[in-house]
């Protein structure tokens, strides 16, 4: 029954897409409530008190928190679809670079993001070492996971985001050039129907991240 | 067989280390320990091991290098079946586990470091009230994940136990440093008595650090961090 799971999330929110990508994946019917994260929820707050953060997954009330945490406890609950291999070492690989996204690719992807000058141009020369050293995980394979989409092709689908951000953050720093690779694999997962429904709409995420980017600005001065 | 061959790289300070090596004892696997000095520039075999991170643990399982502690724990418990479990069985109660020690990892280890590395007084005041803050929480955890049994994992040491007693001698170098007890009776009653019982488990026991040769260390680290933050980039 729908009423059984339902994910707390926002719509520019590349974690929480991340959740409602598996939960497409895994035909697993949801209800999704759009949090406003600058008046959050009670819900939220009474569900989420360490983090308050989005996504929150609600399974038969009782609540789940941390995009990746959520994603093996969607992969173990229903063994339809599995997204994680079965190998053990498989599996290490994928947390591993799972890891290495979220604690070293997007800090730095939110550093460009929020940054000018040389401080940007600093974070885009790291950004595109990491991304060079994830690309190289893709070489010879249809998808991260292997022939079809799987656990870490959804966490790393939040490389979309530098792909609709773009020039809104006042440099690309995922050209086809220099990665053309991963935006072989990108063209590959927006032809699936599960992809297409999670993704952010680029003109409002644009407006979204110019707008975010000049609060910055005038916070600063 | 060739994938018998299991070796640790490991660095006697690294709380991170302890964990696959508790890991493996509890499983009863036998392991090589390769010993790597964290002062000194890394050595041929963690680089090529760990050519992104560039850290230990590394788990070397055969040919197959594993990376990230908890990543490391989780690989073990997985390939290792017959022996007893880390991880619950249930899920959710699997997804709290992980969540848990997500958050000792990445929120309350930060603040436990930061300790350490405080250059004024105020700094250091602040990342002592985390730190406590951070275990009363744990307390309550511990109460609700527990339910009146020994460890977080019930009967037997499980991935949270692993998680956060593999802090336990760096929390007691913290505690030397800050002139305050962190693991109280009036506030954190059901961790202190958890933190001798983890201490004192036959499978941990005997790769726990002494406190005083850690503290030491504790006094040499600091000065590498401070003089690493005054060099201007």
């Amino acid at each position: 029954m729908a009423e059984e799971v339902k994910l707390f999330g926002m719509w520019a929110s590349p974690f929480s897409r991340r959740v409602e990508l598996a939960l497409k994946l895994k035909g697993i019917p949801y209800e999704y409530i759009e949090e406003d994260l600058s008046n959050k929820s009670p819900s939220l707050l009474k569900y989420n008190p360490i983090h308050k953060k989005v996504p929150l997954l609600v399974h038969k009330e009782k609540p789940l928190a941390e995009s990746l945490v959520i994603l093996e406890y969607l992969d173990e609950t229903w063994k339809n679809n599995p997204i994680l291999p079965q190998d053990p070492y498989e599996r290490a690989m994928a947390r591993f670079w799972a890891k290495f996204i979220d604690e070293k690719l997007l800090p730095t992807a939110a550093k460009v993001s929020h940054s000018t000058g040389k401080e940007q141009e600093q974070g885009v020369e790291e950004v595109h070492q990491q991304l060079k050293i994830l690309e190289n995980e893709l070489k010879g394979k249809e998808f991260f996971a292997g022939q079809s989409i799987g656990y870490l092709d959804i966490v790393a689908h939040v490389l979309f985001w530098f792909y609709s951000a773009g020039e809104a953050s006042g440099v690309n720093a995922l050209t086809t050039e220099k990665f053309p690779i991963i935006y072989e694999w990108i063209e590959k997962l927006i032809k699936i129907d599960a992809v297409n429904e999670c993704r952010i709409p680029k003109e409002k995420h644009q407006d979204f991240i110019r707008l975010r980017r000049e609060s910055l600005k005038s916070a600063s001065k | 067989m060739a994938l018998s061959d299991v070796k640790v790289l490991g660095s006697w300070p690294s709380p991170f280390v302890l964990r696959p090596r508790i890991a493996l004892h509890l499983k009863s696997v036998n392991y090589e320990y390769i010993e790597e000095n964290l002062l000194e520039s890394k050595s041929e075999l963690l680089l090529k091991s760990n050519p992104v991170f560039k850290k230990v643990p590394v788990l070397l399982h055969g040919d197959k290098p594993i990376c990230e502690s908890l990543i490391i724990v989780q690989y073990i418990d997985e390939v290792w079946s017959s022996g007893p479990s880390i991880l619950p069985s249930d899920p959710y109660e699997r997804a709290n586990s992980r969540f848990w020690a997500a958050y000792i990892d990445e929120k309350w280890f930060p603040a436990l470091r930061g300790v350490l590395a405080a250059e004024s007084e105020d700094a250091k005041k602040a990342a002592i009230a985390q730190v406590e803050e951070g275990l009363v929480l744990l307390e309550e955890v511990f109460g609700k994940l527990s339910q009146g049994k020994p460890f977080f994992g019930g009967d037997q040491i499980g991935y949270l136990d692993i998680a956060l007693g593999s802090f336990l001698v760096w929390l007691k170098v913290i505690e030397k440093i800050s002139e305050m007890k962190l693991l109280t009776e009036a506030k954190t009653r059901c961790l202190l008595e958890w933190a001798h019982r983890f201490s004192s488990h036959v499978a941990v026991k005997d790769v726990m650090p002494e406190a005083d040769k850690l503290a030491e260390f504790g006094v040499k680290l600091r000065a590498k961090i401070l003089k690493a933050r005054a060099i201007p980039k």
